[in-house]
């Protein structure tokens, strides 16, 4: 029991991601870049709970709309372009707000002591959880039940006319087109989505971690939220779903291969892509092609 | 701020040699190898481990890289683009995983990831123009981007293999009908760009004294930034692309301010990318992922 209200909190917060990355894989293309969402929702939820005493779950909605945001305002450009161009603009953007982030510097004082992201030494005390005595057994609860919301969300939103159009546009946007579905806008869209699961999860990252700085938002983190997703399966949301448990539970958690992790989940993603290219769960329907 | 033009030159250079890395590559066989300044990285990082180690001179650290650089180039075109074949953003993905378990080796490698050191045979010899002063190591990264740069325009516009390569970049299967084998042209542009790249990699290793960890995505990003500006199509504008870049990037953060140098050079590269959808110009077609 111990063990799984310990290792609950990460797998959540990592599922979010997933998700996040499996919406953008949904429309066809493989982005690099959604820790700068994830991060840019971290510090805005961080800010308002630590700086302006804000409420847990308002705090957490502007961290999802500020992930929105960003991501609408990039994808104004971005969703415009595709395949490797797509990717890379979306790794550069990993890398260049990674910078960012460790140049955000903001004290203000709070209860006689100052407070806030202090450029690159990070974010230290975003302790909203133990301020008020929430143990650890009710943090998992709440992001296991935010990964839950996610996770129906994403599903929902699959079965909407929004999510069949992204899955055509996905299929052939010549095609989607001709049928008077606007590729562009149906992945601006998608892409804001992906914007506010990314930066959600980071709000939820920022209070579990209680410290934050920029290197926690290294390229590393998006590779691995899109490597969940592509070791699971594109099929359905179940896919994200298992590739985080895969590596969260044996290779995190249970330390299977010790220091050689990275060796190890590399490798794998490279014989899954080999052997089963469509995923774990993907082998029957082919989500995009 | 011509001081600082100057230097951005020899970054001109390298990010010239790293972008025709990625032109031979991407132009013959299609694909996107996020693994290629890993790769670079690795192959400068052992040769400089194993050269510092038994107290060998400077031209072994060259042989050094290239003997671990192309044999593990070829290694990751045949995971990554022979047994993973049916969809470009497969191989990409399979070479970010390269890209993981390379790093985490070399973390793991007697080196510990730590930086290695790389001699500088032409440490401190500068030449003086007036008030400018030119490194020599500065100017050989320059030159030897732009001699490489030639020697690989005459190789692909007069000789046999070169045109060879050139039918196989333009239709796979026209070539076929000539006879010339598609797989072979595919090991040697793999070659090829991996020799480039280690040769870059190590003229960079050396101006910096130095090799570490955060060269790999560093050099695989430049190197398809410079892809995206200059275009699949000819090498002068790789060339000009790259030495634009440098030079932007130097004068960029001299004006912003040095502790910002990282952050100017992404954001200037970000703008240019995000700027180039609504430009459109010589560049790629965004349907070319097939």
């Amino acid at each position: 029991m111990k063990e799984i209200v310990a290792i609950t909190p990460l797998f959540s917060i990592s599922l979010v991601l997933a998700l996040s990355c499996y919406i953008v894989l949904k429309s066809g293309e493989i982005s690099f870049g959604q820790q700068a969402f994830f991060g840019a929702g971290a510090y805005s939820g961080g800010i308002l709970t630590v700086m302006f005493g804000w409420p847990l779950f308002p705090a957490l909605a502007v961290s999802a709309a500020v992930g929105a945001g960003a991501a609408a305002v990039i994808g104004f450009s971005l969703c415009r372009v595709s395949g490797f161009r797509f990717t890379l603009m979306t790794l550069v953007l990993g890398e260049f707000s990674k910078e960012v982030f460790a140049k955000i510097e903001w004290r203000r004082a709070v209860d006689g002591l100052t407070a806030g992201p202090e450029g690159p030494l990070g974010f230290t005390g975003i302790e909203y959880y133990y301020a008020h005595g929430i143990q650890h057994g009710t943090q998992a609860l709440i992001a296991a039940a935010v990964a839950l919301v996610c996770l129906i969300a994403v599903w929902l939103y699959g079965r909407t006319k929004l999510g069949r159009r992204l899955v055509a546009v996905a299929g052939d946007p010549t095609l989607a087109a001709s049928a008077a579905i606007n590729p562009v806008t149906t992945r601006l869209q998608a892409f804001a989505l992906a914007g506010a699961l990314a930066g959600l999860g980071g709000g939820l990252f920022a209070h579990q971690a209680t410290y934050i700085e920029a290197s926690n938002f290294s390229l590393m983190v998006g590779v691995h939220a899109v490597a969940y997703t592509l070791l699971g399966g594109l099929a359905s949301v179940v896919g994200p779903v298992a590739g985080t448990a895969l590596d969260i539970v044996f290779l995190e958690g249970l330390r299977v291969v010790g220091a050689y992790r990275m060796v190890a989940f590399g490798s794998l993603i490279v014989l899954m892509l080999i052997l089963r290219p469509r995923g774990l769960l993907g082998a029957r329907a082919g989500a995009t092609s | 701020m011509l001081q600082t033009a100057v230097e951005g030159l020899a970054y001109g250079g390298l990010y010239a040699l790293l972008g025709l890395g990625f032109f031979l590559t991407y132009g013959v066989l299609r694909r996107i190898d996020l693994a290629y300044g890993t790769v670079v990285m690795t192959s400068v990082y052992l040769g400089a481990m194993i050269a510092g180690g038994l107290g060998l001179p400077w031209p072994a650290v060259v042989v050094l890289t290239l003997v671990a650089g192309v044999p593990l180039s070829l290694l990751v075109a045949y995971i990554a683009f022979f047994l993973i074949r049916q969809d470009a953003r497969f191989s990409m993905a399979a070479t970010l995983g390269i890209w993981m378990a390379l790093e985490e080796l070399i973390l793991q490698s007697p080196g510990r990831g730590r930086g290695q050191p790389v001699s500088n045979p032409l440490q401190d010899m500068s030449l003086w123009l007036g008030e400018l002063q030119l490194r020599i190591d500065h100017l050989l990264i320059f030159g030897l981007g732009l001699v490489i740069a030639m020697l690989l325009v005459r190789f692909l516009s007069t000789s046999r293999n070169g045109l060879a390569i050139r039918v196989s970049a333009y239709d796979a299967d026209v070539a076929a009908l000539l006879g010339i084998s598609h797989r072979r042209m595919m090991i040697l542009a793999t070659v090829i760009a991996s020799a480039v790249g280690c040769i870059a990699g190590w003229s960079f290793a050396v101006a910096q004294s130095g090799i570490d960890l955060h060269f790999g995505m560093w050099a695989t990003v430049k190197g398809l930034v410079i892809l995206v500006l200059g275009g699949t199509q000819s090498i002068p504008l790789i060339v000009t692309a790259a030495v634009g870049l440098g030079i932007a990037e130097r004068v960029g953060s001299e004006l912003i301010g040095s502790g910002y140098r990282d952050l100017v050079g992404y954001g200037v590269i970000l703008l240019l990318l995000a700027a180039e959808p609504f430009l459109r110009s010589g560049g790629l077609r965004s349907g070319d992922r097939r």
